[in-house]
């Protein structure tokens, strides 16, 4: 019964696994799937016969059952030859199938009609002499013998030479070791052949455990196929070495517990089943564990090499030179891939990847846009081997570029590093060391220790340029001091009218942002703020080249627009294509406690009205410059009469798009609620409030430049007799602050009976009005204090006919959209 | 039970399962009859049977332990864990891992983080709930785990100190070289103990992969942004030479460290006008580079370019105006009028700009002297503008000083030679660009395998018919 169950198990496992074998060689796979079949049906029938003997079945129906397995023998062993003979071929040669038709039908006659059933219970066969007469006492030689001699030893044995022999003239050395692989089933199948017909003098009925080794068989072989690494002499030390300490000394030592108790078992059953039970479970516990134990050491590491491999690239010293790093790499995949060689390719910077590395001499060069490139990326194909190529149906419109390549590039697997749809580089492996392919688990450990590939190429994208570090890090301590000087110089507001209070925090050492004062005369400041396009040092460059030639255009210029449009006529032709200012320009006339101002483009312009407490937003329309030749009839005057305790508080985008830690943006209702809380504050001490509110809710280091400019109106008694004076000096100079104006009035009562008058951008600024000014409006002149000995005069406002001005605009819009068209080029 | 007492018990379980399937079949399905076999046969049907039976077992005890693996780290309350630890291995930079945090850790997992670079004192990042927002966990956190803390893993308590139990704890946190990654998650204890290895080796591994990119950006911005700077200068110098009557023009511009403060410049200003200029601000790299442009600027944007006194005094003007202790130029200002065929110049300390006029017995230098002191720095007094006939053929050579100190190997500058002389006779009948390029050859014929110390830029115009 035990036996039958055996078989009836074996049965359901040799069918289980033929559904479950999948290896790359297709014919070959279809061949060990028929014989795992073949030996699962074998093992089902044998349990029918069992049960045909255990429960007394017909006589002739239980004999032509093992007649049926004794054809069955002769088919599995025809298999076996017909899979030797074309073993590593894609496809069984007509020859080999003949072969094999006549091989079974030659096993069917001899079994069927030569070949008789002796013992039904003990499944022995008998049969007459192959010869008759003389010849037969010359060759004694049975059929039975025959039969089993040619189809378990003779058959299967030939056939096992010439696929050696095929396969040492193949000169692959993974085809040899699959031949080998199956050798060595063979031999462990005939082993277990004399040993189970050993056994069966003793115990006949163990004769039915057979078909467990024609499974055994079949199941080595399926290894044979579906491993396609070569085990080198380290990995066949360790093979070797585990299989002893996991099963070998395990085995002989729980037999010898076994034969050396034996003797008790006759004095006491009980305590020989305990005495062999606990020291065989002993004996497997100890070598368990040693085998864990050998596990651990390195060099006896299994073949699932992903986190020792893991282990070795996390400690990869970036700091080292490239070529130490890149070594390292080659000894990683050396170590565990047993890649004999690596070859680095790396963007050059001219649209093509150039050898950053290699270590066998290769030279060449692959062109970024090439469209294999391009398919690699599009397909998310970043690791590809090279018979990938050929089975991967999304390659298929690059297969012969990438063919090319893998030959070009002498290599057999590729990793592509990019960084979104840019290439960094692809790192080239050779052909490994034991001469196999590399396989589907080598893909699965690269693709999930891709991260560490991407470092290894975003280092060598950038390392070529660390010495620049050096330099300009160098550079920047340097003119970070001029810079920040040059920021710092500006003629600070002394009134007591007004209070400035400024901040500028670059983000990375030096910025392109700027706040400027500059002293007119005693009651006309000019304030700016803004930032210039760009980041970094450039940014800087033409931010101090802007705020010095503004000072220097004020020399001639006495017309308030006409001095933003000259900024503006500056950035667009002498500064590098593309720069753009987003600022404001402010012009205070405290005699008439006025604030004219263009914005250009500044994001925040807030107004805190202290008789309301309140803070609206009155920046409206603004247009940056240096995107149209023109700004003059975009821009506009508006002016803005302030009261006592009035607060214009202006900032740079930096501050309102920074973001926290969890993605909210700051924005102006932050800054709103910044000036309300602390109004009552000098405004050096508001920016810094603000400030403060902004690192706290940030909590992380600054996104981008910050810059404000906070001015609060002090109130009208402050005037002082100096001031006057100056005026008065000053009377000749005139600076023409307004044109198109409109005029900004925080009164709120004047405001609510102005709002029919209220242009649609200043639907937030109930305090703004289009009233025009007198467009003569004079201005004393800057020319004291800056020392201009051009003679000055007085500019006419430039009063636009609407017809122009709309033409003007559209031709400024035409430019603004060619400006764009060619920024985008550019990019 | 964690995975790894699952794991042992797995392995007593299959250790006892051979030595049951062993006895069982050695006692039971053995006959009697091979009892009385030999030893050594009886032997090897014992080691035949055991291998069997330890085969098989050990199959099964594969199949049981990943069967536990997955069924411990990828389902239940660890597989959150798991799936953040698997994630981690492709964040790049701290957004990846903030954005992680999100998806993961709070959105699937129920938990609340705050990360803390202890060393800085400074949150990187923190859950957007009440605990993680609240001021005194932060406070209490940094109280009791210094930056000093031990790297490793630590269970957090009620109180937010340290437990020894998992199952007491409310979270953990992650301390590696300061960096600490708090993790409050109130069904700790439902974690497998096994997770924590293999997530404090990811989160080192995510710290030093940030660093490392973090650093090679820094250079791939900063080398950006060193050549934007020196396109930028660049483009401030004329892009290509203007074509000008009767005059031809060559310039040569070399800095040294990328950036420099030498410039030169051609303005048409008439059909027979044009200003040349070169000049060289004090000092080198960025910070020349800033005053150079200013300069170069400055000056084109004077709208009355023939009033050189007037251009030299807004150039002294604008630099004075930057308020800098050390910053100055030289710089040679001149009007070539291919009509009166005159050059009337200003030579603010300038060295070594020659008319090289053709003579009877060859070529002959005429040095167009200093007039002005240097501008930028010392109060300008009295500057004017002399003026010299030009001929037909002349050659106008501006330079830097950069040109004539260059220094061969026993340290004789250019200058000094007398084959520098030499070379610009011979040359000066040549074209303009031909001069430039046998000047060039010359200073790095001269300079041998010594390393430049100035940036070098010349400009040469002739006087053609």
């Amino acid at each position: 019964m035990t036996y039958l169950i055996l078989n009836l198990l074996l049965g359901i496992f040799a069918i289980w696994c033929s559904t479950h074998v999948v290896t790359k060689d297709a014919e070959n796979e279809s061949a060990v799937i028929n014989l795992l079949m073949i030996s699962g049906a074998i093992a089902f029938i044998m349990a029918g016969a069992n049960a045909l003997i255990i429960y007394n079945g017909p006589v002739r129906f239980t004999e032509i059952v093992e007649h049926v397995l004794l054809l069955l023998d002769v088919v599995f062993f025809s298999l076996v030859a017909q899979y030797f003979l074309s073993f590593q071929k894609s496809k069984v040669s007509f020859f080999v199938k003949l072969l094999t038709f006549i091989f079974i039908a030659a096993g069917a006659y001899v079994s069927i009609a030569k070949i008789s059933i002796e013992n039904l219970r003990e499944f022995t066969i008998t049969s007459l002499p192959v010869f008759t007469g003389n010849l037969a006492i010359l060759i004694p030689i049975t059929w039975e013998q025959v039969f089993i001699g040619f189809y378990k030893f003779a058959l299967p044995g030939f056939s096992m030479i010439i696929m050696l022999l095929k396969s040492e003239n193949s000169n692959s050395r993974l085809s040899l070791q699959k031949a080998s692989i199956n050798v060595l089933g063979m031999v462990f199948y005939w082993l277990g052949y004399l040993f189970l017909m050993y056994c069966i003098k003793r115990l006949p009925m163990l004769k039915v455990m057979y078909p467990f080794f024609y499974a055994a068989l079949a199941l080595i072989f399926v290894r044979s196929l579906s491993h396609n690494k070569i085990y080198d002499f380290t990995a066949l030390t360790t093979l070797v070495l585990k299989a002893i300490v996991r099963f070998v000394i395990p085995a002989f030592s729980c037999a010898l517990i076994y034969v050396v108790l034996r003797p008790m078992y006759n004095k006491s059953h009980g305590l020989y089943v305990v005495l062999v039970f606990g020291f065989t479970l002993l004996a497997v516990y100890i070598f368990a564990f040693l085998s864990r134990m050998l596990s651990k050491f390195s060099n006896l590491r299994s073949a699932q090499y992903d986190t020792a491999f893991e282990e070795a690239l996390s400690q990869i010293n970036y700091d080292a030179e490239s070529k130490e790093v890149c070594d390292n790499l080659l000894a990683i995949f050396k170590n565990y891939v047993s890649t004999q060689n690596m070859t680095v390719l790396t963007d050059n910077g001219n649209n093509e990847l150039s050898v950053a590395y290699t270590s066998n001499e290769n030279n060449f060069t692959v062109n970024i846009n090439s469209r294999f490139i391009d398919v690699l990326l599009n397909t998310n194909t970043f690791i590809l081997f090279k018979e990938d190529v050929a089975v991967n149906h999304e390659l298929q419109e690059v297969r012969a570029e990438l063919d090319e390549l893998f030959i070009k590039s002498k290599s057999e697997a590729i990793i592509v590093m990019n960084e979104g749809s840019h290439v960094l580089g692809i790192i080239f492996l050779g052909e490994k060391r034991t001469g196999g392919s590399y396989d589907d688990y080598d893909k699965v450990v690269f693709t999930k220790l891709y991260s560490y590939f991407f470092v290894f190429g975003y280092y060598m994208k950038n390392i070529a340029n660390a010495s620049v570090v050096g330099t300009v890090n160098r550079e920047i301590r340097m003119s970070a001091q001029i810079i920040t000087s040059i920021q710092e110089n500006m003629d600070y507001l002394n009134n007591p009218k007004m209070d400035a209070g400024y901040l500028m925090v670059p983000a990375h050492n030096i910025g392109g942002e700027f706040v400027d004062m500059i002293h007119l005369t005693a009651t006309r400041h000019i304030f700016v703020i803004g930032s210039v396009s760009g980041k970094g040092i450039s940014a800087s460059m033409s931010m101090v080249i802007m705020k010095s030639i503004i000072r220097t255009y004020l020399a001639t210029t006495h017309d308030f627009k006409k001095l933003v449009q000259k900024v503006n006529e500056f950035i667009r032709f002498n500064l590098p294509k593309g720069t753009f200012f987003a600022g404001l320009f402010c012009l205070m006339d405290f005699k008439t406690d006025t604030l004219y101002y263009i914005n250009c483009g500044i994001p925040t312009m807030l107004l805190y009205t202290q008789a309301y407490s309140n803070v609206i937003e009155i920046q409206g329309k603004g247009y940056v410059l240096g995107f149209v030749k023109n700004i003059m009839p975009i821009a506009k005057v508006k002016q803005m009469h302030l009261n006592p305790g009035d607060i214009v508080g202006v900032s740079t985008n930096g501050l309102i798009d920074s973001h926290s830690l969890r993605g909210e943006q700051f924005g102006k209702d932050r800054l709103k609620q910044a000036i309300t809380d602390n109004f009552m504050y000098p405004a050096s001490r508001m920016v810094s409030f603000a400030m403060d509110s902004l690192k706290h809710f940030m909590s992380k280091e600054l996104e981008s430049d910050i810059t404000m400019l906070f001015l609060k109106y002090m109130g009208k008694d402050a005037v002082v007799a100096e001031d006057e004076e100056s005026v008065a000096e000053d009377g000749n100079d005139e600076f023409n602050a307004e044109s198109e104006d409109e005029a900004v009035e925080p009164s709120v009562e004047e405001n609510v009976s102005e709002q029919d008058e209220t242009s649609s951008e200043s639907l937030e600024q109930p305090s703004v009005d289009n009233n025009e000014l007198d467009s003569n409006m004079e201005i004393p002149n800057m020319d004291s204090v800056v020392d201009s000995n051009v003679d000055d005069t007085i500019d006419e406002s430039i009063d636009f006919p609407i017809e122009e001005s709309v033409d003007t605009m559209s031709d400024n819009l035409n430019e603004m959209e060619d400006f764009f068209d060619e920024s985008l080029k550019n990019l | 039970m964690m995975l790894k007492g699952k794991k042992r018990i797995v392995s007593l379980a299959c250790c006892i399962l051979v030595a049951m399937f062993f006895l069982i079949v050695s006692y039971y399905f053995l006959p009697r009859t091979l009892i009385m076999v030999p030893v050594a046969t009886l032997y090897l049907v014992e080691v035949v049977i055991f291998l069997f039976v330890q085969v098989i077992v050990d199959t099964a005890y594969k199949k049981a332990n990943q069967y536990l693996e997955r069924k411990t780290l990828y389902t239940g309350e660890t597989s959150f864990l798991q799936k953040f630890i698997d994630s981690i291995r492709f964040c790049y930079s701290y957004d990846d891992f903030y954005k992680i945090i999100q998806d993961i850790l709070e959105v699937t997992a129920d938990c609340s983080v705050i990360y803390i670079d202890s060393k800085k004192n400074y949150v990187l990042y923190s859950s957007p709930d009440k605990l993680t927002s609240d001021p005194k966990t932060l406070a209490k956190l940094t109280q009791n785990f210094p930056s000093t803390w031990q790297d490793g893993v630590t269970y957090l308590g009620h109180h937010l100190g340290v437990v020894s139990k998992y199952r007491k704890a409310r979270g953990f946190f992650l301390s590696s070289e300061g960096i600490h990654l708090f993790i409050f998650c109130r069904y700790t204890r439902l974690f497998d103990l096994g997770i924590y290895k293999p997530f404090f080796a990811e989160f080192e591994r995510f710290q030093k992969r940030t660093a490392t990119i973090s650093g090679l950006s820094e250079v791939a911005g900063l080398s950006k942004e060193w050549e934007q700077l020196a396109e930028t200068q660049r483009l401030f110098l004329p892009q290509e030479m203007p074509n000008l009557h009767r005059l031809k023009v060559a310039a040569y511009f070399r800095p040294l460290v990328n950036v420099s403060g030498d410039y030169y410049s051609i303005l048409p200003i008439d059909k027979h006008k044009t200003l040349l200029m070169l000049g060289d601000v004090s000092g080198k790299g960025l910070p020349a580079a800033l005053i150079m442009g200013l300069v170069m600027n400055t000056v084109k944007i004077i709208e009355d370019k023939e009033d050189l006194v007037s251009i030299i005094y807004a150039v002294d003007k604008a630099i004075k105006g930057m308020k800098l202790q050390d910053k100055y130029t030289v710089l040679f200002l001149s009007i070539v009028d291919t009509q009166k065929m005159t050059i009337r110049y200003v030579n603010a300390s300038m060295s070594d700009p020659l008319i090289v006029t053709r003579a009877p017995d060859g070529y002959r230098i005429k040095p167009l002297s200093s007039n002005c002191g240097v501008v930028g720095i010392l109060d300008l007094d009295n500057v004017h503008v002399d003026e010299q006939r030009l001929f037909r053929d002349d050659l106008i050579l501006f330079a830097s000083d950069g040109v004539s100190e260059v220094m061969d190997d026993e340290g004789v500058e250019l200058g000094d030679t007398e084959k520098y002389t030499e070379t610009i006779k011979e040359s000066a009948s040549k074209q303009p660009q031909e001069f430039v390029d046998d000047i060039v050859n010359l200073i790095f014929e001269h300079k041998g395998n010594n390393k430049l110390h100035d940036d070098i830029t010349m400009m040469v115009t002739k006087v053609v018919n």
